[in-house]
């Protein structure tokens, strides 16, 4: 046993060094909480994931319907062949929509093969492959175009994990509103044996969803799933609307706030108070804690935690939209 | 152009007579075979006027049975395009198909992209090959992963990009062939890193649904079949006839030490400006970018103009204009450290001429191999330097002509090793507990123990905090690397046991060729910080080692002594280190580093009688004595540098309780040195028992017993009774009793 202990000791120390479990002792002196004491009313499916069900208490989101397909028209830079310099020439030429520039000698044809990719009333995938192929990631467009789907079908999500890349997710939270009410599902691996059955869930939840909400969801939680899906055999094929609010934010608040976490911007931005909140950086330690000890109370902060972290999503697209709205 | 060449330098005043002896390794004559290749293929060799080699059908019709290959033959026999050729072959067949091509380092796969973009273009293919490294800009990256079908990289960017698996799965599932070239790089711990490495490759590709063929290639070596057994866990044809025929070598062997008035770099600047001064385009190999630059200065001074040096971490213009300079002749010579050994295009010269033993036969005959234009006559000169490898190789010709090349070692029991790649596997793909052997079991156990990997239902999980691929590098060879840093560019990275005893404060170190001189050593840190410089003196350390038996594996018990391997810890005291100028010590340092203690492997022989015929106060020196002559001999049989090896002898081990000497691999965990070497022993024994016995000296010097890293400065060494004790282990009388 010693010889193992010097193979994979020396591994060990290298995985702790530079990540800032280096000096945490996870002995905890009290009695192990059982998971359903941590997270009463939770149910346990067969695979092993725990799934948490609440509905925080948020007004409902209101996205200007009528004025999306104006708003889309007016953006005459979705058009094949037209740029900024070309658009402003064209507004003051008095073209101020797409659909008139239907009789234009040399945008005409390209303008109105955009409009018959888009259908009336405009097709939302159809609608996103445009602006994702012609404008910022960051543009207001991006979260007006919202208004095109059924605000049921749009998904706010957010995952958490053991590290960077390449690291199991162990906890998936969904949110999307139904009637009035916002619901959040939470997926709980409680050992990382149920990790594939919380990323089945999330496909399942995306191939039902219209459209995905995230804050730094494009680089990391949508690529670490494609990842883990792979890890398991699992491809993820689908390329879903994807709305990242991180990009949205850093647009809208440059100037307002010194960085763009989510955690600053409520604070300087949204006037939420995270109150004995778990830092991101401590959940990968606190999840690991609870592997080692079984206590499930180091759960309960990362659950609150990222259950926060959607409200959060929401009201922050409901402060970009209204800013959106007034620009 | 060769003949009356011996003549004409006779009648130079500068000559004393140098050649000490001569020999001709024959021509053959090239055989051809025919192969079944596809009509673009067969168009475009038509075209260019080839005909095929009989070893470059063997590999195509070996790729066309399904079979793995390795090909061994020499430097310019053809071998890329007898790879090259079955790969896109099986390519163009199956529009889906993909290969990946394998290389030690960036500027050789470079160098093949060139020539499979040729192919590729002369046999109107759509492969889109590319190389893909940490050079490759971002913006080519997707377009590489979306239609390139050929893949080129190196093992260090294979190792970050596997656990992207995923995004390379249109090549991984359709991967038809995997190239290894210049595979005989890939030895010792860095090749059993690459082995893991290509197992690590293999599940994955497995996964996706590939079924790659292997084609490895390598310079000539003693043991191709089980090397590339080793490096690839499979079964591969080995193919090392060489059939493309050869011109005769004339082969001198120039011993410097017959003119003593002159250095050695003085004499090689003469030879090369009276060969190239009679119309002979030579290349000259050197073991320092510093004499390399110093023969050719001298040789331009000496009267010979067009003579260029060439050192590794040229720019690539500078390497084209140098190759282009000695194709079109205007270059007459080039003077060059191993730089210029393999994968660069510069056609045959005349001549070349090595300064200094370069190590192995391998390298040797790579060099050797860079003269020779088609079946013309070439000349080789070996000049050797003081030391008992060059010395042997000087004084016995028909070992260095023979075919017998060492054996390339690929140690894979290092557990530490072995639980770096099982976390990376299980952070690539789940870790069926299924597919591990016993001893990984154990391992896993022990990564899940330390919370680095989960069991779950699907097999192992990494569950590691920091990144798999990022706390296990390749280079890692025990676990704690050491940096060696010049100003903010990293030179290379070393075991600490190495760091200690090489890149000390104050020691004098080669890299490439270079020198430098080491102004900090950090072990806490992982860190050696040199300067370039040119000292006109070098360093060795001081040291003791003690080393405790910890188990025996296997006995061979002889009449009058007994061979044992086994499992060592070795301790090893600093006690200082000295400069040596002009070969004199010139000062003693002292030096304050921490004990090493390790594990390693060794062998160790015994002799439980004692050594009656040596008087008490000669047998440590005789013992001392024998252990250099082994050691330095430890390269004929094995691809090693004689410092990848240690020793210890005393004239009453404490725990055999007999006179004992011990060599160790000098690598913690062991690099399989010390196995290779008890398979051969007999054979290193007489190779040993021969230097000593032929050198002409009396009491032991550079050429035989003396070795310039002795630990205990040369102290003491009694040659007789050297000679007594190898010729006991030479003799060997009885067949050796195995015992387990
Ligand atoms: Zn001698
Ligand atoms: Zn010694």
């Amino acid at each position: 046993m010693a010889k193992i202990d010097r193979s994979v000791g020396w591994l060990a120390e290298k995985a702790r060094a530079g990540s800032s479990a280096e000096h945490r002792t996870t002995t905890s002196s009290q009695q192990a909480v059982p998971l359903e004491d941590a997270f009463p009313g939770a149910v346990a499916d067969p695979s092993g994931v725990l799934t948490i069900d609440d509905h925080p208490p948020l007004s409902p989101l209101d996205i200007d319907r009528a004025a999306v397909t104006d708003a889309l028209h007016a953006e005459l830079r979705l058009v094949y062949g037209i740029g900024a310099r070309f658009a402003a020439g064209l507004r003051e030429d008095g073209y101020t929509s797409i659909p008139a520039l239907n009789d234009h000698p040399r945008w005409g044809s390209a303008s109105s093969n955009l409009l018959k990719r888009w259908g009336i009333p405009p097709d939302p995938t159809a609608v996103y492959r445009t602006l994702d192929r012609w404008l910022s990631s960051a543009d207001p467009l991006h979260l007006r175009a919202l208004g095109l789907l059924p605000i049921e079908s749009l998904l706010f999500f957010d995952l958490e994990t053991l590290g960077l890349g390449g690291s199991p997710v162990f906890l998936a939270a969904v949110g999307r509103f139904v009637g009035d009410e916002f619901r959040i599902r939470q997926y709980l691996a409680p050992a990382l044996g149920a990790e594939v059955a919380l990323l089945e869930r999330m496909k399942a939840e995306i191939r039902d969803a219209s459209a995905l909400l995230s804050y730094n969801g494009k680089s990391f939680d949508w690529t670490v799933l494609r990842e883990r899906l792979a890890y398991y055999g699992l491809p993820l094929h689908e390329t879903p609307i994807h709305v990242d609010l991180l990009h949205h934010a850093r647009r809208a608040l440059v100037g307002r706030v010194p960085d763009c976490h989510l955690s600053t911007i409520e604070e300087h931005v949204l006037g939420i108070g995270r109150s004995n909140d778990l830092p991101s950086a401590e959940v990968p330690i606190h999840y690991t804690a609870y592997l080692e000890t079984g206590d499930a109370s180091y759960l309960v902060p990362i659950v609150n935690h990222s259950k926060q972290d959607l409200i959060s999503l929401v009201i922050l697209l409901k402060y970009l939209l209204r800013m959106a709205a007034d620009a | 152009m060769l003949d009356g060449l011996v003549g004409d330098l006779e009648r130079s005043a500068w000559y004393r007579g140098q050649i000490a002896h001569t020999a001709n390794r024959p021509g053959s004559t090239a055989q051809h075979a025919t192969a079944t290749i596809s009509a673009p293929f067969r168009d475009e060799l038509d075209r260019r006027g080839i005909e095929l080699y009989r070893h470059q059908a063997d590999v195509i019709e070996a790729f066309r049975n399904g079979k793995d290959a390795i090909i061994t033959t020499p430097t310019a026999s053809g071998k890329t395009l007898a790879f090259n050729l079955p790969v896109l072959a099986a390519l163009h067949d199956d529009p889906k198909a993909c290969a990946l091509y394998l290389y030690p380092l960036k500027a050789l796969a470079n160098d093949q992209l060139q020539k499979l973009v040729a192919l590729e273009a002369a046999c109107d293919l759509q492969l889109a090959p590319a190389t893909y490294d940490g050079d490759t800009p971002t913006s080519s990256r997707a377009r590489i992963k979306r239609t390139s079908r050929i893949v080129l990289t190196n093992p260090h960017a294979l190792h970050q990009y596997l656990p992207w698996h995923h995004q390379w799965a249109r090549i991984l599932s359709h991967l038809r062939a995997v190239v290894i070239d210049e595979a005989h790089h890939y030895r010792g711990v860095y090749g059993s890193n690459v082995a893991f490495l290509l197992r690590r490759l293999f599940r994955i590709v497995d996964h996706y649904g590939g079924k790659p063929q292997v084609i490895l290639s390598s310079a000539s070596i003693a043991n191709p079949e089980t090397f590339a057994r080793a490096l690839i866990g499979r079964d591969a044809t080995s193919i090392n006839e060489d059939g493309s025929g050869r011109g005769e070598k004339r082969v001198w062997f120039w011993d410097p030490l017959v003119d003593p008035t002159r250095s050695v770099t003085s004499q090689v600047a003469s030879l090369l400006s009276f060969l190239t001064g009679r119309g002979i385009q030579t290349i000259c190999f050197t073991r320092t970018r510093a004499s390399a630059e110093l023969i050719a200065q001298s040789a331009s001074q000496d009267g010979a103009p067009e003579i260029a040096s060439y050192r590794a971490g040229y720019l690539p213009e500078e390497r084209r204009s140098l190759e282009h300079g000695l194709r079109d002749g205007t270059i007459r010579g080039v003077v060059s450290t191993t730089a210029l050994e393999a994968g660069i295009d510069i056609g045959g010269l005349d001549a070349a001429i090595l300064v200094g033993f370069p190590g192995s036969l391998l390298s040797a005959w790579q060099q050797a191999g860079r003269a020779g234009r088609g079946t013309a006559p070439s000349l080789l000169v070996f000049v050797p330097f003081e030391n008992p490898l060059d010395r042997y190789f000087f004084s016995h010709p028909d070992d260095f002509l023979g075919r017998t090349r060492e054996r390339l070692v690929v140690p894979l029991g290092h557990p530490r090793q072995q639980a770096g790649h099982l976390a990376c596997a299980a952070a690539e793909l789940p870790l069926p507990e299924a597919e591990l052997t016993p001893e990984e079991t154990e391992l896993a156990a022990g990564l899940c123990a330390q919370g680095l990997l989960a069991s779950t239902p699907r097999g192992y999980v990494y569950r590691g905090l920091r990144r798999a691929h990022e706390i296990v590098s390749l280079d890692d060879l025990s676990g704690e690397t050491i940096r060696m840093v010049c100003g903010d560019r990293l030179l290379e990275t070393m075991d600490p046991v190495r760091a200690r005893r090489d890149a000390f404060p104050g020691a004098v170190y080669l890299h490439r060729g270079e020198t430098y001189i080491v102004d900090r050593l950090d072990l806490d840190e992982g860190l050696v910080v040199v300067r370039k410089d040119k000292p006109d003196y070098y360093t060795t350390s001081l040291r003791a080692s003690e080393v405790e038996i910890l188990a025996r594996e296997e006995i061979q018990s002889h009449a009058h002594h007994a061979l044992e391997i086994g499992r060592v810890r070795v301790t090893e005291s600093f006690l200082g280190y000295k400069t040596i100028h002009a070969d004199r010590t010139v000062a003693v340092h002292p030096l304050d580093l921490p004990l090493h203690i390790f594990e390693t492997d060794a062998l160790w022989i015994a002799f439980p009688e004692g050594l009656t015929d040596l008087t008490p106060e000669h047998l440590l020196g005789s013992l001392h004595g024998a252990e250099h002559a082994l050691i330095a001999m430890a390269p004929i049989l094995v691809l090693c540098d004689a410092t990848d090896l240690g020793g210890v002898s005393a004239p009453l081990h404490p725990q055999i309780g007999a006179p004992t000497i011990v060599l160790f691999d000098d690598a913690s965990e062991g690099s399989g040195l010390s196995f290779a070497l008890f398979e051969a022993f007999d054979r290193l024994a007489e190779r040993a028992h021969t230097l000593v016995r032929d050198c002409p000296c009396t009491l032991g010097c550079p050429s035989c017993l003396l070795s310039p890293r002795c630990g205990s400065q040369n102290e003491p060494l009694y040659k007789p009774g050297a000679i007594r004790i190898l010729e006991l282990l030479a003799r060997n009388p009885e067949t050796p009793e195995a015992v387990r």
